[in-house]
């Protein structure tokens, strides 16, 4: 029984051991278990909206990331909304919703709608900055825009038709959503169009309007280009995202690799995966890094100044064959 | 430190005390790890109620939103005072309740839900207070687009309400799922530890029974051992002091002092055997010694000489009876002093007796009837020396000294079975019963000095046969009592064949 008093004694440790890992494990667990409860959470000063047009989307959850992680080090909470996906609530739902919440800071994408301006301009009227990204409408009363120059973008896409010119003529189809038929995307094409046409006359541009209202209308749009023309382009130009990967899985499924090019927008991993196989020519693209940051900065910007600069250019760049490989290496750190 | 602790608990407690205590600390474990248990159930429980709760609060929210919604239409529908009332008082209890969501950023997706929830419905309450006023001043156009907006205000909120009620259940979804799996694992916990209690206990139980019996065996077993004679025990070790430790030690004490008296004992006895050795054999040397002395007494040689200087003398002065008389007592010295250390032939001992008579009827001018019975070829056959005169002598000192003219004595000598059965008997004057034993125990001590003896005794014939046959009952007396004369009978037996009595000696 002697011998036997260390054994029993680790073996009682053992027990008290195991219970107290118990305890804690079972503390770590309910910890776990989210109350939402109030006083246990991370408080913020400043609550910011930002109204996504497809939150589950590469462009705007890598937008959301940079903007949240700076929105993080001012001492904000931002708030993704997703103006598709909730309850069919509209752009103009979330504007209302974010006024009616008096929030502190709204960032957009304006759709050009005389409603979203009006709004705007309500948000205003309640002392709640709205700052547009990606894409402006400048005359509403949006504080600020964070996004690309137009013109540069329009340049971009022209020396990328440019660089992409077959021998003979060349027939360039630009896509454009009809969400998209703002200021912008107007500049955009005719800086595009004079770029080409100074630098060659073999080449046939033309615009096709893609009518995006209705839900899942865009690939039906895309599949009629190749479906019903008469003649397939040469080069498809995409102005949007959705409509780059659309006119891509078009090309594929209608065998069309090599006859078509594509000039993408954005650098989505199917984008830059479509460009190292060389199904897509180019993207145009930009940081969303900067997109995001900029933007929460301009609403910190004008919380504290009362004022801010109108307008925050954003990076452009072109990838192609040439540089995919690294923008991939990049990416992946 | 640990030894020396557990040392102390287990030495110093009795089989009683370390029972009980074993208990009492298993079963306080066993509850405080119930009592955890039940604490942290009951602690997960009362939140998943807190959670349960704040949906019904939302509910109530709702419900309440509605009530104000429907009483804003029923006033602008029927601008009934009543309506009116109903909407403040319903206005009046919901800005109570919305009092209670929360309204500060904070990193909840819930929260920041409550917030909003809580901001459109201070906005939609100044919408209807709005609608209520421009309804009371009757300005169409403003309360009807004053309502279009607050009825979308209504929406929103109630959407964002059933979206927070949503949340909540999905998140207490994963939270109840959560919480089963720690629940199950907490089980299994929980079930291992009470089997290693158990094992614990059934372990420490075995222990201690086999701690308590094993002893007790031990000195079973020890036990048996002395009661069989053995005291050279191994004893088991009682290492504690508890009850089975104190008896072991006892019993260890106990057979020790019973060793120690045993040996004790054993040193007395050997002692007293040893000093009866020394008694025995110093009362042998003092016979030995008296025995020397006798014989030195007796100083044979000159005697024989001068016998025979007698007997010479008497033959030439032609005294022949006196001659014979001399030569007979010169012979029967000397075979006296010759025969004293070596055995001697039947016939040499019955001359010697003869010889004696012979002397004695001289000496007192009187008759002594002896009379001689032998059995044929019987002389040869070797017998202790000295053996026969003295029996004679005793016959005639004590028998017929008193009467030498009508005295008879009768020598037989006979084979019978494997010994020889000499018997000397006299008419003398007998003896009783109680001198025959003290005869025959050897309490007689004849006095060395009697005038008449020739030097040894009845004692000393009796302890002789016994020495020389190593038996006893070979010497018997026999007498109808006094006045009845006595007879003496020894029996020799034929040890080593019929000429070959063993050597006296040897």
């Amino acid at each position: 029984m002697k011998k036997a008093f260390f054994p029993v004694i680790a073996g009682a440790l053992f027990s008290i051991i195991l219970l107290g890992g118990m305890w804690l494990f079972f503390q770590k667990s309910t910890e776990g278990i989210d109350l939402q409860e109030a006083g246990t959470q991370k408080k913020y000063e400043r609550h910011y909206v930002m109204i996504a047009e497809d939150a589950a989307s590469t462009l705007w959850q890598e937008i959301y990331k940079s903007a949240a992680q700076e929105a993080e080090d001012s001492d904000v909470y931002l708030e993704l909304v997703d103006s598709d996906a909730m309850a069919e609530y509209t752009l103009e739902d979330f504007l209302r919703i974010s006024i009616a919440s008096k929030v502190d800071g709204i960032i957009m994408q304006p759709n050009g709608s005389e409603q979203g301006r009006k709004l705007i301009h309500e948000a205003a009227q309640n002392k709640i900055p709205v700052v547009t990204a990606l894409e402006d409408d400048s005359e509403s009363e949006r504080i600020s825009f964070v996004g690309m120059n137009s013109y540069q973008m329009g340049s971009a896409y022209g020396e990328a038709i440019l660089k992409n010119l077959e021998e003979e003529d060349t027939n360039v189809l630009v896509l454009i959503g009809s969400d998209k038929r703002d200021t912008g995307t107007s500049i955009i094409v005719s800086q595009l169009m004079n770029d080409v046409r100074e630098k060659t006359e073999n080449v046939n541009i033309s615009l096709y309007n893609i009518n995006t209202d209705g839900n899942f209308e865009l690939e039906e749009a895309i599949r009629d280009v190749f479906v019903n023309q008469k003649e397939l382009p040469d080069l498809l130009v995409c102005l949007d995202e959705m409509i780059t990967e659309c006119a891509y899985q078009a090309i594929v499924d209608y065998n069309q690799v090599g006859n078509v090019d594509i000039i993408g927008y954005y650098e989505s991993d199917n984008v830059l995966d479509s460009i190292k196989k060389g199904t897509i020519a180019s993207t145009i693209s930009f940081s969303t890094d900067e997109i995001g940051r900029y933007s929460v900065n301009a609403l910190n910007e004008y919380h504290l100044l009362g004022h801010v600069s109108n307008y925050f250019n954003v990076t452009l760049r072109t990838i192609n064959v040439g540089n995919v490989v690294s923008v991939m290496m990049n990416k992946e750190k | 430190m640990l030894k020396k602790i557990r040392d102390k608990i287990w030495n110093e407690n009795s089989i009683q005390n370390k029972i009980k205590w074993i208990q009492v600390m298993m079963m306080i474990f066993i509850l405080v790890m119930n009592l955890i248990i039940y604490q942290q159930i009951n602690k997960t429980v009362q939140r998943i109620d807190a959670v349960f709760s704040s949906n019904v609060t939302v509910n109530e929210l709702s419900e309440k939103l509605e009530q104000i919604q429907n009483s804003v239409y029923e006033y602008l529908n029927t601008k009934s005072s009543v309506a009116l009332e109903n909407y403040y008082r319903y206005e009046q209890e919901y800005r109570e309740q919305i009092e209670k969501l929360n309204n500060v950023n904070m990193d909840s997706t819930v929260k920041m839900l409550e917030k909003n929830i809580r901001n459109m419905s201070e906005t939609y309450l100044e919408k209807t207070d709005e609608t209520v006023q421009a309804k009371r001043g009757r300005n169409v156009e403003k309360y009807r687009s004053s309502y279009e907006d607050e009825t979308q205000l209504y929406q929103y909120i109630e959407s964002y309400m059933y979206q927070l009620n949503n949340l909540r259940f999905h998140t207490n979804s994963e939270n109840y799922q959560t919480l089963l799996k720690v629940m199950s694992a907490m089980e299994f916990m929980s079930i291992v530890i009470i089997i290693i209690v158990c094992m614990i206990c059934l372990f420490v139980a075995v222990l201690l029974i086999r701690d308590m019996i094993g002893p007790l065996a031990g000195l079973s077993v020890a036990a048996n051992k002395v009661a069989a004679g053995d005291f050279n025990v191994e004893f088991p070790e009682a290492a504690a002091n508890d009850e089975v430790g104190i008896v072991t030690k006892a019993f260890h004490k106990m057979v020790e002092s019973i060793k120690e008296y045993i040996e004790k004992q054993r040193v007395s006895m050997e002692n007293e055997v040893r000093m009866k050795e020394r008694e025995l054999s110093m009362e042998a040397h003092l016979k030995d010694a008296q025995l020397k002395y006798l014989q030195a007494q007796i100083n044979p040689h000159f005697l024989f000489n001068s016998l025979n200087a007698g007997a010479q003398l008497a033959a030439m002065e032609d005294a022949e009876k006196t001659g014979i008389f001399v030569e007979r007592m010169a012979d029967f010295f000397r075979y006296n002093v010759k025969k004293m250390q070596e055995d001697a032939n039947l016939y040499e001992e019955i001359e010697a007796v003869d010889n004696y008579i012979y002397i004695l009827n001289v000496r007192f001018a009187g008759d002594i009837h002896y009379e001689k019975i032998i059995d044929p070829d019987v002389e040869n056959i070797l017998v202790p020396s000295m053996i026969l005169q003295p029996i004679v002598e005793n016959a005639v000192t004590h028998g017929i000294r008193n009467q030498m003219d009508n005295a008879y004595i009768t020598l037989r000598v006979e084979r019978q079975e494997n010994q020889l059965r000499i018997t000397v008997k006299d008419n003398g004057i007998g003896m009783t019963q109680s001198q025959i034993q003290a005869v025959m125990a050897g309490n007689v001590q004849q006095t060395r000095k009697e005038s008449d003896s020739t030097g040894i005794g009845m004692d000393n014939v009796i302890k002789r046969l016994q020495l020389y046959y190593k038996k006893e009952g070979l010497f018997s007396i026999y007498s109808e009592g006094l006045g009845k004369g006595t007879e003496v009978t020894i029996l020799l037996p034929f040890t080593g064949g019929e000429q070959n009595v063993p050597d006296f000696d040897s």
